[in-house]
C-alpha cells in the first residue's frame, strides 16, 4: 500500500527471524541438560511461522500486505532422547544405569541458525533497498 | 502510524491550492496552511514515536530493529517534510521577485 507498509512488513520479517535464532540459540545451549523444570531432559523446540496481515485489508487493492510472525514454539516429539550409559552420572536411571540426553543435534541447529542469520540479512538487504528507493524519490524534488 | 498518508494529504493540497488561484474558493474543507499543518503534526507524531521507541528499547521492551525501524520512518518523513518546505520557500520567492 505505502512505502512505510513495506518497512513494516520487512521489520515483521526480522522479529520473526530473531525469534527462530533465540530458539536455535536455546537448542544449541541446551544440548547437554538434562535436568528442567518439567522434569526429565531438555526436548528440543521449533518455532512455527504464520502470516499476517498489515493495515487495511479491505482498503488496498492487492489484499493487504503480509507479514510473517512466530506462530507458536512447539516441542519436537518427533524425535527420542538420545540414551548414553553412564552409571554415575547423578541423572541417570538407578535401574539400568542409563542417561537420556536431549534430542538436539547439534549440527542441525548450527544449519537452522545459519538459516535464520542469513534470512535476518535478506531482510535487511530488502530494507536497504527500500530506503535507497525512498531517498531517490525524495531526490525527484531537488 | 503505518500509513505514509502524508502523500494523499499533499495530493488533497495541490489541486486546492490551484483552484483558489483559479479564483474558485471552496468554502468547505480545510485550507493548504490546515492541511500543512496536518501533515507537519503527522511527521512530528512520527518523531515521538522514534522517542518513545528509544524509551522502550532502553527499558528492555523491544527490539533494536524496531528502534531503527522507527528512527528510519521518522527520517524519511522529515526528509519528506523538508522537501515540501523547499519547494513552498522558492514557489514563495519566486513570488516576491514578480515586477509590480
Amino acid at each position: 500500500m505505502s512505502l512505510f507498509t513495506a518497512l513494516d512488513v520487512n521489520t515483521s520479517g526480522l522479529t520473526a527471524q530473531r525469534r527462530r535464532f533465540e530458539v536455535t540459540s536455546s537448542n544449541l545451549n541446551n544440548a547437554n541438560t538434562t535436568r528442567t523444570f518439567e522434569g526429565g531432559p531438555y526436548r528440543r523446540k521449533d518455532v512455527v511461522f504464520q502470516n499476517t496481515t498489515f493495515g487495511n485489508a479491505l482498503m488496498s487493492a492487492d489484499g493487504g500486505s503480509e507479514g510473517v510472525e512466530v506462530g507458536a514454539v512447539l516441542d519436537d516429539y518427533s524425535t527420542a532422547f538420545d540414551l548414553r550409559y553412564e552409571p554415575g552420572h547423578p541423572d541417570a536411571d538407578p535401574v539400568t544405569g542409563y542417561v537420556s540426553y536431549p534430542n538436539v543435534d547439534t549440527a542441525e541447529e548450527m544449519i537452522n541458525m545459519m538459516s535464520a542469520a542469513r534470512s535476518y540479512e535478506a531482510n535487511i538487504s530488502a530494507i536497504s533497498i527500500l530506503k535507497t528507493m525512498i531517498n531517490r524519490t525524495l531526490e525527484l524534488g531537488r | 502510524m503505518s500509513d505514509f498518508s502524508i502523500y494523499s494529504n499533499i495530493q488533497k493540497a495541490i489541486p486546492h491550492a490551484s483552484s483558489t488561484s483559479a479564483g474558485t474558493p471552496k468554502p468547505t474543507g480545510g485550507s493548504f496552511g490546515n492541511v500543512l499543518q496536518e501533515a507537519i503534526q503527522q511527521v512530528n507524531g512520527l518523531e515521538i514515536n522514534s522517542q518513545t521507541e528509544v524509551d522502550k528499547f532502553l527499558n528492555d521492551q523491544t527490539d533494536l530493529h524496531s528502534v531503527m525501524m522507527a528512527l528510519e520512518k521518522a527520517d524519511v518523513s522529515f526528509q519528506m517534510m523538508m522537501q515540501v518546505r523547499n519547494k513552498i520557500v522558492s514557489a514563495y520567492q519566486e513570488i516576491m521577485k514578480t515586477q509590480v
